[in-house]
């Protein structure tokens, strides 16, 4: 059983890089997650939707293993020569794939951990949502091993589940099942995860007594596909068939002149063969990491996003295509078409639908800045000025209207009647004399009057338009009875005052596109080194795992280092959101100006990734031959 | 102006273990001319290097006079390519893969196409990855010959298949293309097919070139010596003028002489004063085993 399990074709390399994507996937969603908690005031998880949420951030990373991985071949064509019985293979192939998504969860739940653990701590007033992780504990891999089987079980007598529609279709609609499933169990008593576990037990069992002494290679039904009319010699006659079928394949149709441009994304994008599939979950998914890099999502929930501090992983997962893209140059290597077209059809539908999806959520973000006053006066940790710890009701607005302050001693407001209170600054990191800090604040020993005057200075600073402090005061401002101002309705500053337009973009997008870009080049040029007919595929794989190792521990050491209190993400995300904002007012055209600035950037590095492609050797692959 | 051109051509995979160690030749048009050599001799290498697909690490390929690597697309949309490991896409239909090879050929023979699906007897609906190997090897074929390219380059194009397919084959590319002056570079291992289609052999042998001669040559100008082992001094043998290879075999030394049988007798006995050797002219595939064992 061992030394089968040892052989399963699961247990290879596959399986390393699974658990990576399965790791960045669960750092990933545990940055949304959390961004999405902490903007919810924590209590998101108490409920059968945040459960729901929980469970199914989990469940994605085995479900997209299961689904994706090679979890169809249950052993190789060399075994089948081999004495051993086909149930000795199912069970170990069974055990192996329960193995390494109980690996995966346990990987992704263990990152998910960690950040809800970060954010619990007193600093950011976040506490995680531990039942609700604890409940997974038992229903998850109970689940687990009863979707296993089940998909295990269809056509259980063959080396390998065919690929079909059908099958994929089943298979998906298993591990949603799986998912309701475990949501299911989440609200049951603990001791019922037995009940999946235990079916899942006997139908293995079932499922081993059933199976013939040895696996079959293929199914013993006929394919009509190769049912063929041969021609031996000149002069054969065509089946009626095929000739009807070339006519109606000549005739083909106005979108004709499309087809080689289609032909060509199909070849480059969809085309690796055991990861077409995977195309269609990746390409949807990195339009929706687009649109929540574009911070629609935060806008939403009225708070900031430190994009920026994700950079490295949107490069990465731009980038994290390329590999299995790579491979399928070699179908168009003897056509006449140029690199440049290759790296067109290599490098841009990735990056385009990165493009659609930020600027999707950036419209949509700025539709509902248009519709919400930009600021804000209360104790809700959700913005990154100040950041989540503080408790005082501070006017707060969008970070990028903060100050810089490169001595670290920022003025204090003073007002026109006298009052005036010190400014709170934050430093860049542990020890720096660079702060940020709000030129809007309020301490907690403001009076009613110095508040109002704060947001009408606010005001004029995000709208452009001066609204008498007295006026805030006099109708909008609430005073309560130990002297504590608040803004109950800010929205209706919006209605009285219609002209309050937020002055201009933050440029904060085609910036984040432009880093993201270029990081992303430089990924794939140090990766394309390694496509040269002399480099063998294992230092292809190793550049690869390096390039992941790489982008993990750049996100992982921001993570670290905020935990240890040496960085602070969200005030290093404010400080580049202020230069970023200053430097599109500066600049001669404003965001329009920056907008082309960041296409030239990208253009530039685009053709430094056009030049690496150019020298790249895609030698057709021959498993186990010797270039010669 | 060459059609096919190589000069000084050098390739190593790994540093110290050049495949191609110099080799220089060239081809006119309309000439056909077959590569031969042992697995590993370097054949695939020099095709892929004529097709831009990996870059000579010193000297030069050209196909017009053009670059391979530099000048890709002009030069490809004149040239045609079949490989024994060439990949098509698999997922895609053979209708697909034609009509991708359509939109990419400005001269793509549209009549030819239907004459050569016709008899390959193909239907465009049918996945690749379904198909035999001899089937796809036919669609690869009619790709690589229907836009009617000055110069096909054939890497072992009849490899695995079974001999009527492989005859089909090499006879409709060479039928089809050497009329229209078609400059033809094939390999292959079946010395049959070679002698009946090319004029003209190169063989390259551990990198390096061996014999590049036309085909009536070979037969009438090379020849088989036989010499028992006994009295024979194999050194003396391999330093004779004309001795490209000798090697033991069953009690006596097989030698190859480039020169017709009468003219080796009289060398032998002149020079080594060896009177019993048996001269003969040589066929191809004997001689090819001969010249890669009496050299390895």
């Amino acid at each position: 059983m061992w030394s089968q399990l040892r052989r399963d074709p699961m247990m290879d390399a596959t399986a390393v890089r699974w658990g990576i994507i399965v790791f960045l996937n669960a750092g990933v969603l545990a940055g949304i997650m959390t961004t999405l908690a902490a903007g919810s005031a924590s209590r998101a998880f108490d409920t059968l939707l945040g459960k729901a949420v929980l469970a199914a951030l989990v469940w994605i990373s085995a479900a997209a293993f299961l689904l994706f991985g090679r979890a169809r071949e249950r052993c190789r064509v060399f075994d089948l020569a081999l004495p051993i019985p086909a149930a000795g293979i199912w069970l170990a192939h069974v055990t192996a794939l329960v193995l390494l998504g109980l690996i995966f969860l346990v990987l992704n739940a263990g990152v998910l951990m960690i950040c809800l653990w970060a954010f619990r701590s007193p600093r950011f007033g976040f506490s995680g949502p531990w039942e609700a992780l604890m409940g997974l504990l038992l229903s998850v891999p109970a689940n687990l091993v009863l979707v296993v089987v089940l998909m295990q079980r269809s056509r259980a007598s063959l080396r390998q589940i065919p690929r079909t529609l059908a099958g994929t279709a089943y298979s998906v609609l298993l591990l949603g099942s799986g998912l309701v499933l475990t949501i299911l169990l989440m609200t049951l008593p603990a001791v019922a995860a037995l009940i999946p576990l235990g079916l899942g037990l006997y139908l293995a069992y079932r499922t081993c007594r059933s199976l013939p002494q040895a696996f079959a290679l293929t199914s013993a039904k006929p394919d009509a596909g190769r049912d063929f009319a041969r021609a031996d010699s000149e002069g054969t006659v065509v089946r009626p068939a095929a000739a009807r079928e070339w006519e109606a394949f000549d005739r083909a149709g106005p979108l004709r002149s499309f087809s080689l441009a289609w032909l060509l994304i199909r070849i480059l994008c969809f085309g690796p063969s055991n990861k077409r599939h995977a195309g269609w979950f990746f390409f949807p998914y990195l339009l929706l990491w687009g649109f929540y890099m574009s911070g629609f999502l935060a806008a939403w929930r009225f708070m900031d996003l430190p994009q920026l501090s994700y950079i490295v992983l949107s490069s990465f997962l731009l980038f994290s295509y390329l590999p299995a893209q790579m491979p399928q140059v070699q179908y168009v290597e003897c056509l006449p078409i140029s690199r440049n077209r290759i790296g067109a059809f290599l490098f841009l539908p990735t990056l385009l639908l990165f493009v659609a999806g930020l600027e999707a959520g950036a419209i949509g973000a700025a539709k509902v800045q248009q519709a919400r006053l930009q600021i804000q006066l209360g104790t809700s940790p959700t913005s990154l000025f100040p950041p989540y710890g503080e408790k005082a009701p501070m006017v707060r607005v969008p970070a990028m209207y903060g100050e810089v302050s490169w001595d670290g001693k920022p003025e204090d407001i003073v007002s026109p009647w006298g009052e005036s209170h010190p400014v709170r600054e934050y430093a860049l990191y542990r020890g720096s004399r660079i702060a940020v800090y709000s030129p809007f604040s309020t301490p907690e020993e403001s009076s009613p009057r110095f508040v109002a005057f704060q947001i009408s200075r606010a005001i004029e600073a995000v709208y452009g338009v001066p609204i008498p402090y007295q006026k805030i005061l006099d109708l909008y401002l609430e005073v309560s009875a130990d002297g504590t101002a608040s803004l109950p309705d800010p929205d209706r500053l919006l209605a009285d005052f219609p002209g309050l337009n937020p002055r201009g973009e933050s440029g904060l997008i085609p910036a984040l596109l432009a880093v993201t870009g270029i990081v992303y080049v430089l990924m794939a040029s140090i990766y394309m080194g390694a496509w040269r007919a002399r480099v063998p595929d294992s230092r292809r794989k190793a550049a690869y795992l390096a390039l992941a190792a790489a982008a993990i521990a750049a996100t992982a050491g921001q993570v670290v280092l905020m935990i240890a209190g040496w960085l602070r993400p969200h005030v290093g995300a404010a400080f580049l959101r202020i230069l970023i904002f200053r430097f599109v007012r500066a600049l001669p055209g404003g965001a329009a100006t920056l907008w082309v600035l960041c296409a030239f950037v990208l253009l530039g590095a685009y053709w430094l990734f056009l030049g690496r492609l150019r020298r790249v050797e895609a030698v057709p692959e021959r498993p186990g031959a010797v270039c010669s | 102006m060459k059609t096919l051109e190589f000069e000084d051509v050098h390739y190593a995979y790994q540093e110290g273990a050049d495949v191609l160690q110099g080799v220089s030749f060239s081809l006119d048009e309309g000439e056909v001319a077959g590569l031969l050599g042992k697995n590993g001799a370097g054949k695939t290498t020099l095709m892929r290097i004529a097709m831009g697909i990996v870059g000579a690490q010193k000297g030069s390929a050209r196909i017009f006079g053009l670059d391979p690597r530099k000048d890709a697309v002009e030069m490809k949309r004149r040239v045609g390519y079949v490989s024994e490991d060439q990949a098509l896409p698999e997922f895609l239909t053979v209708g697909e893969v034609i009509r991708l090879h359509r939109r990419l050929f400005p001269t793509w023979d549209e009549p030819l196409e239907r004459r050569l699906r016709e008899r390959f007897t193909l239907s465009p609906k049918v996945k690749i990855k379904t198909l035999s190997k001899g089937q796809a090897r036919q669609v690869a074929l009619l790709c690589a010959v229907a836009h009617r390219p000055e110069v096909l380059l054939l890497d072992e194009p009849a490899g695995g298949l079974d001999p009527a397919v492989r005859r089909e084959f090499l006879e409709t590319s060479v039928r089809l293309l050497n009329e229209t002056g078609t400059t033809i570079l094939f390999s292959s291992h079946y010395m049959t097919d070679v002698e009946r289609m090319a004029g003209r052999i190169v063989m390259i042998h551990e990198g390096r070139l061996l014999i590049d001669n036309a085909l009536d040559d070979l037969r009438e100008n090379y020849s088989l010596a036989l010499i028992p082992q006994e009295g024979a001094d194999r050194r003396r043998l391999s330093d004779l003028k004309g001795c490209l290879s000798v090697r033991v075999q069953g009690g006596a030394l097989h030698a190859i002489f480039s020169c017709e049988p009468e003219r080796c007798r009289a060398l032998l006995a002149g020079e080594l004063e060896i009177h019993n050797a048996f001269c003969t002219p040589i066929a191809l595939e004997d001689m090819f085993i001969e010249l890669v064992e009496g050299r390895s």
